[in-house]
């Protein structure tokens, strides 16, 4: 009843402020000034204008989804992961790619495993999981077919395919910490970013991009720089070290305490700067 | 480590390359949008200032609120709402969502005390410290108030807003505006009266 009746009582348009301690109020208010970084302005003009151009080209990434660059880099990885993980998908994977091979079982890779002991050369044919024997094929068409024992290695099958992890988890949560802004920690701002790069045969992540950004541009920056200086185990095929290409998350959380880096695929927390 | 063709990073698109490109070519906005940039810019910065705890945090949702409206720029329409008005309803909206993420990490709290870029034009270097200090004491208790307390506020002295631009931002009449800020400062004197009295407690 009472809010009902100051209601009524506030004349109509009331802009002034009568009462003298709000008035001052309203004075110390307007006199706040707020001082905004001198290169603020520029630098997200030139943020807007960059992003303008994007989105008039037909590169913006807000057509991603259909470039044939990102969908074939999606394809390679989805096809690696599905190849190296279920066997049924690796055997439906090699009757795709590999029409030569439909008969001989599930594959992982084609590989030159031994020379034809006729003599001739270059004898490739597919080293299956299963006992069955492997059909050849040959760019020699005088030569015969080899024994179907010839093609496995010699000491039993090929060791199975890797995909690229941590090399030092520690080192690689320190790394983060390093790069997470202490003015966002400090802020309680945190996020995942969610990148694609290239994991080299040397452990080495290059040209990463941000495939799902953390809406805060500074911990994409952050995320990375990250990136960057992270080793790797690289992947092995056939018990040899091969790029690949690998989506790889970071997690900023201001405030968790302690994490495991998770592998390729997964995300890691990071503790805050004390 | 082995080189083998297996081995070797396959060739980059040149997307990435002309994106860069575009990044450091001379730059052009649709000219509605570089007007709407220089005139309201300072108003959006100001007002998401006066909402969040440092000016990082402010500047990050300043850039993503251009950068929202810019991509959304054909969705404007100027027969519903003012572009300073439209600007700030996608700031409200990036506050809130900030705001909320924040309380869901149990870090919504946050000291004020180190804001160095809230300063007072005072006439000497002593008399523009302590203004500064009691500002800054006046923005950490208007901090406290309840969330549409500091909506309104920050829209009239963050974004100085007259009490019709808020009233069509808020979408409210503008006397109910009024009566909201004149309720919000009388929170805002008791709240700058507690901790006056908490810190004289100490």
């Amino acid at each position: 009843m009472t809010r009902r009746r100051d209601r009524t009582a506030e004349p109509p348009g009331f802009p002034e402020i009568r009462s003298p301690d709000l008035a001052r109020l309203d004075r110390d208010l307007r006199e706040i000034v707020i001082e905004e970084r001198s290169s603020f302005a520029a630098e997200l003009r030139a943020e807007l204008a960059a992003e303008h151009a994007r989105l008039l080209s037909a590169t913006s990434p807000y057509s991603g989804w259909v470039r044939p660059a990102r969908l074939t880099a999606a394809a390679v990885v989805l096809l690696a992961a599905g190849t190296l993980t279920v066997p049924a998908a690796r055997t439906f994977m090699a009757g795709l790619l590999l029409p030569a091979a439909e008969q001989a079982g599930p594959v992982t890779e084609a590989e030159p495993v031994a020379a034809d002991p006729s003599g001739a050369s270059a004898v490739l044919y597919l080293v299956p999981e299963t006992g069955e024997p492997p059909e050849a094929e040959t760019r020699d068409d005088a030569s015969p077919p080899p024994e179907p024992n010839e093609g496995r290695a010699p000491d039993g099958p090929p060791p199975a395919p890797t995909l690229p992890d941590i090399l030092d988890r520690d080192q690689a949560r320190r790394t983060v910490a390093k790069e997470y802004p202490v003015s966002l920690q400090e802020a309680g701002v945190g996020g995942v970013v969610r990148m694609l790069f290239w994991v080299g045969p040397d452990g080495v992540a290059e040209t990463p991009e941000v495939r799902n950004s953390s809406g805060v541009p500074r911990l994409d920056q952050a995320a990375l720089r990250a990136a960057r200086s992270i080793r790797f185990q690289p992947a092995t095929r056939l018990g040899l070290p091969v790029g690949t290409w690998v989506q790889f998350s970071i997690r900023f959380v201001p405030n968790a305490r302690g994490s495991q880096p998770a592998p390729e695929n997964q995300t890691f927390e990071i503790p805050p700067i004390n | 480590m082995t080189n083998s063709a297996t081995t070797k990073k396959p060739r980059r698109s040149g997307r990435v390359r002309r994106r860069a490109g575009a990044v450091s070519a001379p730059a052009e906005l649709p000219p509605d949008f570089e007007a709407w940039f220089r005139d309201h810019r300072e108003s959006v910065y100001r007002y998401v200032r006066f909402r969040v705890a440092t000016r990082e945090v402010a500047e990050d949702i300043t850039s993503e609120v251009f950068l929202k409206a810019l991509r959304a720029l054909d969705r404007y329409d100027p027969g519903r709402s003012r572009p300073r008005t439209w600007l700030l309803r996608i700031a409200r909206n990036a506050v809130t969502d900030h705001l909320r993420k924040l309380r869901r990490r149990g870090s919504l709290h946050i000291s004020l005390d180190r804001a160095p870029d809230l300063v007072s034009d005072g006439p000497s270097q002593e008399e523009r410290l302590l203004r500064a200090e009691e500002l800054r004491r006046l923005f950490n208790a208007a901090a406290t108030l309840r969330e549409a307390d500091q909506e309104v506020l920050s829209l009239r002295y963050g974004a100085g807003l007259e009490n019709a631009e808020i009233a069509e931002s808020l979408k409210i009449t503008a006397n109910a505006v009024a009566v909201r800020i004149h309720r919000a400062l009388a929170r805002l004197r008791e709240a700058v009266a507690e901790q006056s009295g908490q810190a004289g407690n100490r």
